[in-house]
C-alpha cells in the first residue's frame, strides 16, 4: 500500500515537473524559424517520380524547384525558378528554357540541363512504372516512349542545347505550359545521386534516403530528418540560388491523420498550421477565434458520378433532372462550410468563363423527369449512392436523398464501402451514383475536362461523347490562349448539358493558421512557396 | 468437528421439513440477496426495453436540422442534438439496439460453439482432446482486431448481397435490415475467435465432472455418450458458462466500439453506442452531452453486466458458504 | 520441463504456419488490390508494377516464394505503395516505440492494479474495497478513445502541463502510458481481487489464521502465489497486445508505433506488410504465452507434473 502511494506521488511529481515547461512547440518554432504544419498522412515517398498525392506535393515543393515557381500571392503567375527565362515559339509548341548559371544541388554540384533531361527520361522510362508519367505526355513522343512503342528517348521532345539551355518540344500548342511546369513531376532530379544509387529506371533505389549523407535536392530546403509516422523535417538549403531571401530555417511536417487530434494540437500550441478542420470546429472558430481561421477557395469540385451504362441513367434528361433537383446551397450550409455553389464543373479561373447552366430548379427537374417517362417518380428504379465511409459524404448523401424524394418522388439508397473497396467498385463501374471529387493538378481547365474523354482512366462513368472528345482534341491545336479557352468552354457546355457527373460544390479549404505566420496568401492551388514564409513575433 | 458428543436433549427438533430445492432455486435465492446484482438485473431489463421498445415513441434519429446543431438538452430534445441537429436521445436508443444485439448475438454464437467444442474435447479426452486443444492454442495466437478487420472486408460484398436478398424476400425496410447485415462480419469474426476461452472453461469443467459418480452410473446404465454429455454433464456446467457470457458481452461491445472508431462498425447514418461515443469523444470540447449520454448508457450496461456476472458467480458457486 | 519446451516450440512453428496461410488467403480475398488509387494509373504502368512486385503470378506460386523468403532469408517482403521500403524496416522502426509504450503501460498496470486488487480482496466489502473496485470499473467500462482524449484535453489543453500528442520528449510518454496502463490496471485489479478471494476463502487459510500466522504473512506467503494466477494468465496476451501497439492510442496521441502500421496496411492492401506484422505479432504472443506458462508452473507446483 505504501509502495503504491509512493509511486502515485512520483507520478504526480513527474507531471508537475513537466508542467514547468512554459514554451509551446509553436513558440519554439517561431523563435527558431521552423514552420510546423499538419500534413494529414505519412508521405508514401519523396521521389517526385513515384508519388501522386497532394500531401507529398506539399513536401516536394520545399525540396525541389522546377523551371518555374508559383507566385506566393497571385494565382497562376509563374516566376522564374531554376530557369531564368522561358521562351515559347509563336505556336507555343517549342519552349526554350535558359537555366540559371549559378544553379546548384544541395550537395554543391552544378544543376544543369542534363539533370532535367535525365529526370524526364526517368519518369517516362517504362520500367520505372511511374504512376504519374502521363503528366509528361504533353511532350512530343512521350506517350509512345512510355508505352514502349519505341526504345529511343531521342524521339521525345527533350533536347539539351548546352549545359544551361533546354529545349522542350510539345505535341501541340500549349500556351499554358508554365502552369504545368510548376508541378513536381516536371522537377529535376540529381542525376549523379540517382545513378549512384542504381540504374535510371530501377524501382525502389534509396537515393531519397542514402545511408551516408542526406537526400540531394535543389529547392529552398533540403531533407533534415524523417521518422515514419512521426515527423518529416526539412532545413534551409545553403546552395539554393535565393537562399539569402529565404526567411525561415526549416519546415516540419507532421502526419496527423485524425483532424480532431490536429485541431487539439493546434490549440495546445504544437502546430502553426493545420491541414484541415472538421466542420463543427469551423463554426466554433468562426464564432470564438476568427483570426485563426482561414477559409479559402480551392481548385476542386465535388460531384456524383453517374453510371451512364445503366438504365435509366443513360438518358441525359434523367441526369439533368437529378442535377436540377439538388439544392446545392442547402448542402453547403449544412455540411460544407466555406464551399461555393458550382454552376459548372470547372472552378472559377482567371480568363475562363464556364457556362452558367447548373442551378436549383425543381419545377424544371420535375418536367424533365416527366418527359423522360418518370412523371412523379413512378416507375423509377431504386438506385444506390456509393460512398466511402466518411462522415461528410454520408450526410451529403442523406441530404441529396431527401431532396430527390421531395422534388422528384424517387427513392435512392446509400451504400457505404471501405475506401479501397469503394475505389475498386467505382473503377469497375459497379455502382449507380458514386460520390467523388477532383482536385486540379494545375491551374487550367484542361485538368478538369480531359478526364471525361472516352477511355480516360479517370472517367469511370462510361460516358462517351464524340463531340466533346473532338472539341478537346481541337483545343490541343490552339496556340492562342483566349481562343483555346473558348473551345474548352464549348466542350464544358456539352459536359454540363449531359451531366455524366452531377457537380455539387466547389471546394474550399478550411484550416487554422497561427497569426505570427506571414507571407502566406490564399492560393487556389494551395501551393504556398515556403521560401516566402516568415515569422512575425 | 467431532461428532462424539450426542445432541443435547434440549435441542429443538425442527417441526417443518425443509423443502427440497434444486441447484437453480438455491442459486436464485442467493442471487436475490445480492442487492447489487439484482439492481443490475432489473437495470439491464430496463435498458433492453428502452432500446428495443423506446424507439417507437422517440423522434427520428436521422433527420438533419442544421439550424439546431450541437444543442444542449432541452424540452424538445431531452439529450440535446448532435453536430447535424439529429435528436441524441433517439440516436442513443437506436444505437442501443445495435450494441446490445452485437453483444448478445455475437457472444451467443461464440458461446454455443465453445460449449460444444469444449464439451466434446473434455469428454473425449486423450488424443482427440489433445488435438482439439492444439487447435485452440493455435487460434489464440491470431491478432483478434486484425482478423476482424480482414473478415469485415472479405465479407462485406457477400453481406451486401445478403442485404439485398433479405430485403427482396421479406420486404423489410433497408434501414432496419442493413445495420444488422453489415454487422454480420463482426458476428462471424467474433464467432471465429471468441469461442476459444469458453471452450477452455467448458473443457476443464467437463473433465472434472467426468470423474464424478453419477457419470459412472450413467455409463453403466448403458446411456450413449452423447446423451450423457449433453443431457447430464452440460446442464451442470451451465453455471460458469452463464457467468462467462455476462462477462464476455461487455468485451464484445467494447470491440464494436473500437471498430466504430476505425470506421468499420456501423456506418452512418446508423449509430451504435460505440460510434456515438467516438463522435462524442472527438467533440468533447464543443458538445460534452454528445459524449456524456452515450457513455452513460454504455458504461451502465457494462457495469450492470459485470455486477450481474459477479453475482451469478457467487450464487452458483457451491462453495459460497452456507456457513 | 525440457520436453514441454520442445513440444511448445514445435506447436509454435505449426501455429505460425497456420497464421501465415490464413493471413495469405484472407488478405487476397479482400476487395481491391494494392494498386487501386484515386487518380487512375495508366494500364501499362499497372502491369509493369504488378510484374515487378510478383503479383502477376498464380497465388500458389506467390505463396511459395514468400514462404521461402521468410524462412530462408528472414525477408518479410516489400511495400507496394512505398518503393524501396522493406517490411522488416517498418517493423524495426516502429517496434521499439510500441515496446516502450507497452512496457511503461505494463509497469503502471502492475504497480497500480495488483496492489489495488489485493487490498480490495483483503478488505472485502469495506469502503476501500468498493471505491477501488468502482475505480476499476471505470477503466473497464470506458473505451480508450474516451479516456485518452479526456486526459489529453485535461492535462494538455486546460492545464497545459503536457503535449496533447506526439512522441518526442519523455513527457510525451506520460498520457498514452497512463491511458493504456490504467485500463489494464483495472482488469488486473479485478482479476487479482477475484483470485485472492478464491484462495482466501479456502480452508487452508482458515487453518493458517487459526494457527496464529500474522495477517500480512498470510497474504504474502500463502495467498499471493495462488491468488495472482488469474492475473498472470491475463498478462500474457495483454502484454503482447500492448507491445504490438494499440492503434487507438497511437491515433489519438500521434505515436509512430506498430498499431498504426497494422491498420493502415489493411486499408492500403499492403499484403506483405500485413503478413509480416501478423507473423511478428504471432511470435510475440507465443513467446508471451510460453513465458506465462513457465511462470505459472514456477508458482504452482501442482502443474509441474501435469504436463
Amino acid at each position: 500500500m505504501i509502495f503504491t502511494t509512493r509511486i502515485v506521488c512520483l507520478l504526480v511529481a513527474t507531471l508537475a515537473l513537466a508542467a514547468c515547461r512554459k514554451e509551446t512547440n509553436a513558440d519554439r518554432g517561431t523563435r527558431e524559424g521552423v514552420f510546423i504544419v499538419g500534413n494529414s498522412n505519412e508521405p508514401k515517398g519523396l521521389d517526385p517520380h513515384q508519388v501522386t498525392g497532394v500531401l507529398e506535393s506539399n513536401i516536394l515543393r520545399a525540396l525541389f524547384e522546377g523551371l518555374v515557381t508559383g507566385d506566393g500571392e497571385v494565382d497562376g503567375q509563374m516566376n522564374p525558378g531554376a530557369a531564368l527565362r522561358l521562351e515559347p515559339d509563336e505556336t507555343a509548341t517549342v519552349w526554350t528554357a535558359y537555366l540559371r548559371p549559378d544553379g546548384k544541388w544541395s550537395d554543391g554540384a552544378e544543376l544543369t540541363a542534363h539533370d532535367f533531361a535525365f529526370a524526364y527520361e526517368r519518369i517516362l522510362s517504362p520500367k520505372l512504372a511511374a504512376k504519374y508519367a502521363d503528366m509528361l505526355y504533353f511532350l512530343r513522343g512521350a506517350e509512345e516512349f512510355n508505352k514502349e512503342k519505341t526504345k529511343d528517348f531521342s524521339t521525345v521532345g527533350v533536347e539539351v542545347i548546352d549545359k544551361h539551355t533546354l529545349r522542350l518540344t510539345l505535341r501541340g500548342p500549349t500556351p499554358y505550359f508554365p502552369q504545368l511546369l510548376q508541378h513536381y513531376t516536371w522537377a529535376p532530379v540529381p542525376r549523379h545521386a540517382v545513378l549512384k544509387a542504381g540504374k535510371i529506371d530501377q524501382i525502389g533505389t534509396n537515393w531519397t534516403k542514402p545511408k551516408a549523407g542526406v537526400m540531394v535536392s535543389n529547392g529552398p530546403f533540403r531533407l533534415k530528418s524523417w521518422r515514419v509516422n512521426d515527423h518529416l523535417e526539412v532545413e534551409r538549403n545553403p546552395h539554393y540560388w535565393d537562399a539569402k531571401n529565404v526567411s525561415i530555417n526549416g519546415v516540419r511536417f507532421l502526419p496527423i491523420s485524425n483532424s480532431y487530434t490536429e485541431s487539439r494540437m493546434f490549440r495546445a500550441g504544437q502546430l502553426h498550421a493545420t491541414y484541415g478542420l472538421p466542420p463543427e470546429m469551423v463554426k466554433y472558430f468562426k464564432a470564438n477565434e476568427p483570426k485563426l481561421l482561414r477559409q479559402e477557395p480551392y481548385v476542386g469540385v465535388l460531384f456524383y458520378r453517374c453510371n451512364v451504362t445503366r438504365k435509366p441513367l443513360n438518358d441525359p434528361r434523367v441526369r439533368r433532372a437529378l442535377s436540377l433537383a439538388i439544392d446545392q446551397q442547402a448542402i453547403i450550409d449544412s455540411v460544407l462550410p466555406g464551399y461555393t455553389k458550382s454552376y459548372a464543373m470547372v472552378p472559377p479561373m482567371a480568363g475562363y468563363h464556364p457556362p452558367q447552366v447548373l442551378k436549383f430548379d425543381p419545377a424544371a427537374a420535375k418536367a424533365l423527369m416527366a418527359e423522360a417517362g418518370f412523371a412523379g417518380g413512378k416507375g423509377f428504379p431504386r438506385l444506390k449512392i456509393l460512398l466511402a465511409s466518411k462522415e461528410t459524404a454520408a450526410t451529403m448523401a442523406q441530404a441529396v436523398q431527401s431532396m430527390w424524394r421531395e422534388h422528384l418522388g424517387i427513392e435512392v439508397e446509400i451504400e457505404n464501402k471501405e475506401w479501397t473497396a469503394y475505389l475498386d467498385a467505382m473503377q469497375r463501374l459497379e455502382y449507380d451514383f458514386a460520390a467523388s471529387g477532383w482536385i486540379g493538378d494545375y491551374l487550367d481547365p484542361l485538368t478538369f475536362l480531359e478526364m471525361w474523354m472516352p477511355g480516360n482512366g479517370n472517367n469511370n462513368t462510361g460516358w462517351d461523347n464524340k463531340e466533346f472528345a473532338a472539341l478537346i482534341e481541337e483545343s490541343f491545336k490552339e496556340a492562342d490562349a483566349a481562343a483555346r479557352f473558348r473551345t474548352l468552354e464549348k466542350a464544358e457546355k456539352i459536359l454540363v448539358d449531359e451531366v455524366p457527373a452531377l457537380p455539387l460544390a466547389w471546394y474550399s479549404r478550411n484550416y487554422l493558421l497561427d497569426p505570427r505566420v506571414k507571407g502566406w496568401s490564399p492560393l487556389l492551388l494551395d501551393n504556398h512557396p515556403y521560401q516566402k514564409v516568415r515569422f512575425e513575433r | 468437528m467431532l461428532r462424539e458428543h450426542p445432541m443435547p436433549a434440549t435441542a429443538e427438533v425442527p417441526t417443518e421439513v425443509e423443502k427440497g430445492t434444486s441447484l437453480w432455486r438455491d442459486a436464485w435465492h442467493r442471487l436475490s440477496k445480492n442487492r447489487a446484482a439484482m439492481f443490475s438485473f432489473w437495470l439491464l431489463i430496463a435498458i433492453v426495453l428502452l432500446s428495443f421498445v423506446g424507439p417507437l415513441f422517440a423522434q427520428s434519429p436521422t433527420v438533419i436540422n442544421m439550424k439546431n446543431d450541437s444543442a444542449s438538452p432541452s424540452w424538445d430534445h431531452w439529450f440535446g442534438t448532435d453536430q447535424l441537429g439529429r435528436d441524441l436521445l433517439s440516436r442513443v436508443l437506436y444505437g442501443g439496439r445495435i450494441s446490445l444485439l452485437v453483444g448478445l448475438v455475437a457472444t451467443g454464437v461464440a458461446v454455443n460453439i465453445g460449449v460444444v467444442y469444449g464439451a466434446i474435447a473434455g469428454y473425449a479426452g486423450g488424443r482427440i482432446d489433445a488435438a482439439m486443444m492444439r487447435l485452440v492454442d493455435m487460434l489464440f495466437a491470431l491478432p483478434f482486431l486484425v482478423l476482424v478487420m480482414l473478415f469485415s472486408m472479405v465479407v462485406s460484398d457477400p453481406a451486401a448481397k445478403l442485404t439485398e436478398w433479405v430485403i427482396e424476400t421479406t420486404g423489410w425496410q433497408r434501414d432496419s435490415v442493413s445495420p444488422i447485415t453489415t454487422l454480420v462480419p463482426l458476428f462471424i469474426a467474433i464467432g471465429f475467435i471468441g469461442w476459444l476461452t469458453i471452450a477452455r472453461i467448458v473443457r476443464s469443467q467437463v473433465m472434472s465432472f467426468k470423474k464424478q459418480e453419477f457419470v459412472e452410473a450413467a455409463v453403466s446404465l448403458g446411456l450413449s455418450r452423447t446423451r450423457i454429455l449433453f443431457r447430464h454433464i452440460v446442464p451442470n456446467i451451465i453455471g460458469p458458462v452463464i457467468v462467462y457470457t455476462t462477462l464476455a458481452v461487455p468485451g464484445v461491445m467494447l470491440l464494436e466500439a473500437v471498430l466504430s472508431f476505425l470506421g468499420l462498425g456501423v456506418k452512418p447514418p446508423n449509430s451504435s453506442w460505440g460510434s456515438l461515443i467516438k463522435e462524442g469523444a472527438d467533440r468533447m470540447e464543443t458538445n460534452v452531452w454528445l459524449l456524456l449520454f452515450p457513455s452513460l448508457f454504455f458504461s451502465t450496461t457494462l457495469l450492470a453486466l459485470n455486477f450481474l456476472g459477479d453475482g451469478l458467480r457467487d450464487a452458483l458457486d457451491p462453495k459460497a458458504s452456507k456457513d | 520441463m525440457f520436453r514441454l519446451l520442445a513440444s511448445r516450440l514445435i506447436q509454435g512453428v505449426f501455429t505460425l504456419l497456420l497464421l501465415f496461410t490464413l493471413t495469405f488467403v484472407l488478405v487476397r480475398l479482400m476487395p481491391g488490390n494494392p494498386y487501386v488509387t484515386e487518380k487512375a494509373i495508366p494500364a501499362h504502368v499497372l502491369e509493369m508494377r504488378k510484374k515487378e512486385a510478383g503479383l502477376g503470378e498464380p497465388q500458389i506460386v506467390q505463396y511459395g516464394i514468400y514462404l521461402r523468403n521468410v524462412v530462408l532469408n528472414q525477408d518479410l517482403g516489400i511495400l507496394f505503395k512505398k518503393d524501396g521500403v522493406r517490411v522488416t524496416e517498418v517493423i524495426k522502426s516502429s517496434f521499439p516505440v510500441s515496446l516502450t509504450l507497452g512496457l511503461l503501460s505494463m509497469g503502471i498496470a502492475l504497480i497500480v492494479g495488483i496492489p489495488a486488487g489485493v487490498v480490495a480482496a483483503v478488505r472485502k466489502n469495506s469502503l476501500v474495497d468498493y471505491s477501488l473496485m468502482s475505480g476499476a470499473m471505470i477503466g473497464i467500462c470506458l473505451p480508450s478513445f474516451v479516456i485518452g482524449p479526456f486526459l489529453a484535453v485535461t492535462f494538455g489543453l486546460h492545464l497545459g502541463w503536457l503535449n496533447v500528442a506526439g512522441w518526442n520528449t519523455w513527457s510525451d510518454w506520460v498520457l498514452p502510458a497512463l491511458t493504456l496502463g490504467l485500463i489494464n490496471a483495472a482488469y488486473l485489479a479485478r482479476l487479482s481481487r477475484g483470485g485472492m478471494l478464491e484462495i482466501l476463502t479456502q480452508d487452508f487459510i482458515r487453518t493458517a489464521r487459526a494457527k496464529g500466522v500474522p495477517g500480512h504473512r498470510v497474504i504474502t506467503r500463502h495467498t499471493l502465489r495462488g491468488g495472482l494466477l488469474p492475473a498472470i494468465t491475463f498478462l500474457g496476451p495483454a502484454f503482447a497486445g500492448m507491445i504490438s501497439g494499440s492503434f487507438v492510442i497511437e491515433t489519438i496521441f500521434q505515436i509512430p508505433g506498430m498499431g498504426q502500421h497494422f491498420v493502415n496496411a489493411i486499408t492500403d492492401r499492403e499484403y506483405d506488410l500485413i503478413q509480416g506484422l501478423v507473423l511478428f505479432y504471432g511470435i510475440l504472443i507465443l513467446a508471451a504465452n510460453m513465458a506465462v506458462d513457465l511462470l505459472q508452473i514456477a508458482i504452482n507446483p501442482r502443474l509441474r507434473n501435469a504436463s
